[in-house]
């Protein structure tokens, strides 16, 4: 029979197929305005501490992972980097040099590495860094010293204010109307990048709309035009502290939140509420970190109870329609 | 001041010990554990070969034992590693002594040599060799587990048990 | 031989010859054609599509042997729907084949549709030809798709288009039932998309040998192959070989596997809404809480799988070719799958054998009642007999 070379034939070629190092490296861009900021704000020494985080959760990652028998060329894919960043941007800038290592000690080695790596860790290795220090150093991590903000942050203001309404604390010193000037950029840049990671999909929109959500609910019910004993409007509470970045960045760590989508809503409202919670009414003046840690434990329940109900469900049909 | 807090944390959680132990006291009473349906789930986590190898005859009697508390959970050849943890996890003990997988086997009746005597069809315990007396047996191997019971009864040893592979 | 005896066949001769040509469906089902003819025969089934809407993107073979064979093709649909008593054919075909191909098609069928009716041939009723151009989109070559959107009928999930009077050929098939019917040549080559080229292959040719040219000649027994498309296709055994399915063959580059990262791109594009990320999880990494002495974490996680829905599972393969972490999440699905079949065929064996031997002790027990009651009575005879005959007085 006759051969036949179609070359002519219209070949339609294949979407370029995503890597998962590359969507990982991703995030870090992502990270880049919120850190710009910072650095601007706060001088470039904030930029060596970031340096100093990623270089030794890249090298904590690799002993790791010589000592289990794998690829040291997985430490290279940008998950050690996220989590020293992020561990790196939580503490305040020119926190001794031992807080840091223990933090990305603990983040890496104890909380991913341990638990079997990329993938398998239960708690966001980079909160778990941060709290680890924040728990047991506390005196270290209670300023944020810098030219640009002096003294305490917003949240530390509002915590600790006698008898100032709202408005004074927060008005006394440099800060802007919503958050604290410095704090509203640096929230605003992390958003900005956010939406990258959104637009990316390197996020699921629900978790981060349900951190959103629920903080800015929690603090409009709990809102009464700012007197000395007001919790701050949902606008301030979304501007300040590490709300953007842990909505945004934090939260988000797929590993870690449920894979269900009823099950990230929920998960993104408790870690809102908790954070609100505790910048409420506990003691330390952010509670971001916390926030994520406790959800991160529930997060594999939140898919138990949700996962398997949302079979038959309109969901299923939605994404006929998407294919067809 | 201190003192007042002190006895107010004692107070309060000797109340809520006492009250946590009413209510599991109460729960304990109201929701009693069914031995009847652990015998079910036990009966179930056995392969029912009927094998009888246990020491009991058949696996509803060895998963009676077992609720009784008479019998060790690491006594079925045929159901292997996998039984055994099943029947550790339903029993909440751990395994003593760790089983391997048993071979999975087939009766079949050596027909050239078969007396016709009828002596092995009421040995076995699921009913699957087929005859009569004077008449030729055969196994329904579809319905035969392997339990070899029926190997003992007969007289010219005329039954053998293969291994079946996968 | 005129080609209107072909035209004109007993429809059990047909079925026969076609059997014994050994025709199988050649769109990727590989089902038996001669099967598939007598169902829609005795279905009496009125409309018959030939399919050129070739699945996915990249293969080429429904256009090339279009381009090369369009006649015979035709002919074979005329074989087919004279032979079921069909009287709607149509050929649906990628909107996006070349001009030049589009252009020849419609007029073929233009011809087709203008031909004078033939007295002997089309007896009963004059059948229509049409050929009408699809959007390739995913799924768009699948029958279901064409009886929606050629007819409007909407099949039931249990429903297969013959239910509805409706036949679906692969352009393959007719052309293969035409060199059987009409030059008697059974089935024994097919185009073969291979690597992006399509040409004509034997069947039964190892995909190692497919590619021999392109390769060093050590490498041939550690590569790889995808069979069928490039979202859908699976990845095929080391000995595979090219069947009446096969419509592409492709080398698989070595990828490395990397962590699971849980980025969702998977559980996004799952046709049937499941997350195979999660299940994933479940078919590789031993149950938390399991015991250390665990010989199959399998069986614990079983019921696991079952919930997230693994048996909705098509196999379709869409999200092993977007995993960015390289996993082949449907290797470990197959596994689990023959898995769970293996362990469902032992429970319904041991539930078998259970209620066997719940008869068994049973009727043994009543037997041996019955053996006691007989005694009994005998031995209260007896004692009646040794009292006297009037004793019962």
């Amino acid at each position: 029979m006759p051969g036949a070379n179609p070359t002519d034939l219209a070949t339609a070629t294949l979407p370029p197929k995503a890597r998962s190092a590359h969507l990982l490296w991703w995030v870090n861009l992502a990270l880049l305005p919120g850190i710009a900021v910072m650095v601007f704000t706060l001088g470039t020494a904030y930029l060596w501490q970031l340096a100093i985080a990623g270089a030794l959760a890249v090298s904590i990652e690799s002993a790791c992972l010589l000592a289990r028998g794998q690829s040291v060329r997985l430490a290279l894919d940008g998950s050690a980097v996220v989590t020293a960043l992020l561990i790196g941007i939580s503490l305040p800038p020119g926190v001794s040099l031992w807080v840091l290592s223990l933090a990305v000690l603990g983040g890496v080695g104890l909380a991913k590495q341990l638990f079997g790596g990329l993938g398998h860790n239960l708690f966001n290795p980079a909160m778990v860094g941060y709290a680890l220090v924040l728990v047991s150093f506390p005196a270290e991590l209670a300023v944020w010293p810098a030219d640009a903000i002096t003294g305490a942050t917003p949240l530390d203001i509002i915590s600790h204010r006698q008898s100032q309404t709202f408005t004074e604390a927060v008005s006394s010193e440099q800060f802007g109307n919503w958050g604290g000037l410095p704090w509203q950029w640096i929230n605003l840049a992390f958003l900005a990048g956010g939406c990258v990671l959104l637009v990316l999909r390197l996020a699921r929109w629900r978790v981060v709309a349900g951190v959103l959500l629920a903080l800015g609910a929690a603090a409009a019910l709990t809102y009464d035009a700012g007197s000395s004993l007001s919790n701050g409007s949902p606008l301030y509470h979304w501007f300040t502290g590490a709300t953007m970045l842990t909505a945004f960045f934090v939260a988000t760590d797929p590993v870690t939140h449920p894979q269900s989508t009823r099950g990230q809503w929920l998960f993104g409202a408790l870690v809102g509420l908790l954070i609100f919670v505790i910048r409420a009414y506990g003691s330390y003046p952010d509670g971001a970190a916390f926030a994520v840690l406790l959800a991160n434990a529930a997060a594999p329940s939140l898919d138990h109870w949700t996962l398997t109900k949302t079979k038959d469900e309109p969901e299923a049909e939605d994404k006929h329609e998407d294919v067809a | 001041m201190v003192s007042t807090t002190l006895s107010a944390t004692i107070g309060l959680l000797t109340l809520l010990v006492f009250s946590f132990a009413v209510l599991l006291a109460w729960a304990n009473k109201r929701w009693p554990i069914q031995s009847s349906t652990l015998i079910e789930a036990l009966n179930d986590a056995l392969p029912q070969t009927q094998c009888a190898q246990c020491g009991y005859p058949g696996c509803r009697p060895y998963a009676q034992a077992l609720a009784d508390g008479q019998a060790s959970i690491d006594l079925c050849p045929p159901g292997g590693a996998q039984t055994q943890q099943a029947l550790a996890r339903l029993m909440g003990v751990e395994p003593t002594t760790p089983l391997t997988d048993a071979p999975v086997l087939l009766a079949q009746i050596d027909e050239a040599a078969c007396i016709g005597c009828a002596l092995c069809l009421p040995a076995c315990p699921v009913d699957a060799i087929l005859g009569a007396k004077d008449y030729l047996h055969t196994v329904l191997t579809q319905e035969c587990t392997g339990c070899e019971l029926c190997v003992a009864p007969c007289p010219v040893d005329c039954i053998v048990m293969l291994e079946v592979t996968a | 031989m005129s080609t209107l005896d072909f035209l004109q066949p007993d429809p059990t001769t047909l079925f026969e010859q076609v059997a014994q040509a050994g025709i199988q469906g050649m769109g990727g089902g590989g089902f038996s054609t001669a099967r598939k003819l007598r169902l829609a025969w005795q279905a009496k089934a009125t409309r018959v599509i030939a399919n050129a809407v070739e699945c996915e993107p990249g293969i080429n073979v429904d256009a090339a042997l279009l381009a090369e064979h369009s006649p015979e093709v035709v002919q074979g649909l005329n074989i087919v729907m004279t032979a079921i008593g069909a009287t709607q054919g149509v050929l649906a075909f990628a909107a996006d084949f070349p001009k030049s191909t589009i252009k020849m098609l419609c007029q073929q069928f233009e011809n087709q549709a203008d031909r004078e009716p033939d007295a002997d041939s089309f007896a009963a009723n004059q059948p229509s030809l049409s050929c009408t151009p699809i959007t390739r989109t995913a799924g768009a070559g699948a029958e279901r798709h064409l009886c929606q959107q050629l007819f409007g009928l909407s099949l039931e999930p249990t429903q297969y288009p013959i239910d509805r009077g409706v036949l679906c050929l692969n352009v393959g098939t007719l052309f293969a039932i035409q060199q059987a019917i009409v030059l008697g040549k059974p089935l024994r080559q097919r185009l073969v998309t291979v690597n992006g080229d399509t040409n004509w292959v034997s069947l039964g040719t190892p995909f190692a040998d497919l590619l021999t040219l392109e390769e060093q000649p050590g490498a041939k027994t550690t590569r790889r192959y995808r069979e069928g498309g490039h979202y859908t296709g699976k990845l095929s055994p080391p000995k595979a070989v090219v069947t009446a399915a096969t419509n592409a063959v492709w080398l698989v580059e070595p990828a490395t596997q990397t962590p699971c990262t849980y980025c969702s791109r998977c559980s996004d594009a799952c046709p049937e809404a499941l997350a195979p990320q999660t299940l994933h999880r479940l078919c590789t990494q031993p149950q938390v809480g399991a015991p250390s002495t665990q010989a199959s974490p399998q069986s614990l996680s079983e019921s696991a799988l079952e919930a997230n829905g693994l048996s909705r599972c098509t196999e379709c393969g869409l999200c092993n070719n977007l995993c960015p972490s390289n996993i082949d999440l449907l290797g470990s699905f197959q596994q689990a799958k023959a898995q769970a079949r293996e362990q469902a065929l032992a429970d319904a064996r041991a539930h078998r054998a259970k209620q066997r031997h719940e008869r068994h002790v049973s009727r043994t027990q009543a037997r041996a009642q019955i053996a006691l009651q007989r005694r009994e009575s005998r031995r209260e005879s007896r004692r009646l007999k040794q009292r006297g005959p009037d004793a019962w007085r």
